[in-house]
């Protein structure tokens, strides 16, 4: 394994103090379980890794009246077996079941799946769904930016040099709402989605209110399938409906072939996951 | 370096394998702070501090098997015994969760541990009921 630094700081002003002048050759380390590998097969090549573990009040989900703020290194575990998000936004459960492995999932962070910038990161598609903003903590201060803004490409979060992320805020949802998460696969764990897709339904009195809608692993960045919203949206959500909106979606994504299926084969998995996906988040709708 | 690369190397603590590397296959799986992880994705210097057990730790100090272990012996999971330690200590962290799994949450239990003997109906078995053997 390649040489570097391990540092390990105490505070988040000492670790992005540190990573403003360590430079470029630095990264911030969570869980590891995308560095390790990478590094591994020499498709990262970092000088310093500034371990953020030994800061205090990173962790855990907490909720203060309809708001859950989210630690940046709450692993997928902690979420799955976590009270506050089984009582309030169960979703999140669902979606971390997943992600990996067992053993992977005690490691695996949320910040740091949101931060690695994959197209194909699971958590992302349901935050930006549920209107998800992150915050994120610099030697200038704290800013806070909207997840879905948050990603510039593949491997390029929106974050400069020394910034970290330290929460995942998002708002309960209403009780008429409903979500769910489609990934496409073909083992049962341990495998990086084809396809993924998020839908959140604002849904009563037999008419849509609001729709989101968003692809994963089907370009550069997650997509919110704005069109596929709109067919959605003031809507009855009928079975010609979901149709209408699948179709849009295909138009909406701009998937490529790779080994795990052909662009083609990802647009009609999308269209099918999205219809799969709003049949059941309708049916959570006043749940 | 890694954790599963201490453990072997330095401490001759061979029970935990190496198969991928890459946290795909869970023959380097110990218990960090009682939670399964791949040793093979944690840097030795951040398992500083933490209380590590690995398979060569399990049983009792008079040498009596954990009931997870038992469980593997009655049910004859075991073949080749390559990935019977990290499919152990996973299902011990995750019995330590749900002591009482049904066949599907067992399943979950042991999804990051791969078996080149193919021997999963007898292991999921085990896990099942491993609660028998407490
Ligand atoms: C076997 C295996 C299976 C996997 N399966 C899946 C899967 O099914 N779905 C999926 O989405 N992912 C999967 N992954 C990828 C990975 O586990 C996740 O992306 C994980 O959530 C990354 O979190 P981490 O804490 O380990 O990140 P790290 O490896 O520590 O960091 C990842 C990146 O984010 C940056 N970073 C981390 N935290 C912060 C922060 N707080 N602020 C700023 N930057 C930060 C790091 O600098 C680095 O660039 C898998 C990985 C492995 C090894
Ligand atoms: S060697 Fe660690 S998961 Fe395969
Ligand atoms: S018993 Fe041989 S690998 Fe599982």
């Amino acid at each position: 394994m390649r040489h570097f630094e391990f540092h390990q700081p105490r505070t988040l002003k000492e670790a992005s103090n540190l990573l403003g002048r360590l430079g470029p050759g630095a990264m911030v380390y969570a869980g590891g379980t995308d560095i390790i590998p990478r590094t591994r097969l020499k498709r990262l090549h970092p000088d310093h890794l500034v371990n953020i573990k030994r800061i205090p009040g990173l962790s855990g989900v907490q909720r203060k009246g309809n708001t859950l703020t989210i630690g940046a290194l709450t692993t997928f575990n902690d979420i799955i077996f976590s009270d506050v998000v089984n009582s309030n936004l169960p979703i999140l459960a669902e979606v971390a079941r997943t992600i990996a492995s067992h053993q992977v999932r005690n490691l695996a962070t949320i910040g740091g799946n949101l931060c690695n910038a994959a197209p194909s990161a699971d958590s992302a598609p349901i935050l930006i769904a549920l209107g998800a903003a992150l915050s994120v903590c610099s030697p200038r201060g704290k800013r806070r930016v909207l997840l879905e803004d948050f990603f510039k490409g593949p491997g390029r979060p929106n974050l400069k040099r020394g910034e970290i992320v330290t929460h995942v805020l998002l708002k309960k949802p209403r009780p008429t709402v409903g979500c769910a998460y489609m990934k496409h696969k073909i083992r049962q764990s341990l495998e990086i989605a084809i396809t993924g897709v998020a839908v959140a339904l604002d849904f009563a009195g037999g008419e849509c209110r609001d729709a989101r809608v968003i692809v994963g692993a089907c370009a550069p960045t997650p997509v919110r399938a704005r069109q596929a919203e709109s067919l959605l949206k003031g809507s009855a959500l009928g079975a010609q409906d979901l149709a209408a909106a699948a179709d849009a979606v295909r138009k909406e994504i701009s998937p490529i072939d790779d080994v795990r299926g052909s662009a083609e084969y990802r647009r009609e998995m999308t269209a099918l996951c999205l219809k799969r996906a709003a049949e059941i988040a309708v049916r959570r709708c006043g749940k | 370096m890694k954790l599963l690369d201490v453990l072997r190397e330095e401490l001759n603590l061979t029970g935990t394998k190496q198969g991928c590397g890459t946290g795909d296959c869970g023959a380097c799986t110990v218990l960090m702070n009682g939670k399964a992880v791949n040793s093979c994705l944690v840097l030795a210097l951040d398992a500083a501090g933490s209380e590590v057990t690995t398979i060569e730790g399990l049983s009792s100090k008079n040498g009596e098997l954990d009931p997870v272990q038992k469980a593997f012996v009655k049910h004859g999971a075991i073949q080749c015994g390559f990935c019977t330690p990290g499919m152990i200590l996973a299902a011990k962290d995750f019995l330590g969760r749900i002591p009482r799994p049904t066949e599907a949450e067992a399943r979950d239990a042991i999804s990051g541990n791969l078996c080149r003997c193919t021997g999963y109906a007898k292991i999921v078995e085990a896990v099942v009921e491993a609660h028998k053997y407490e």
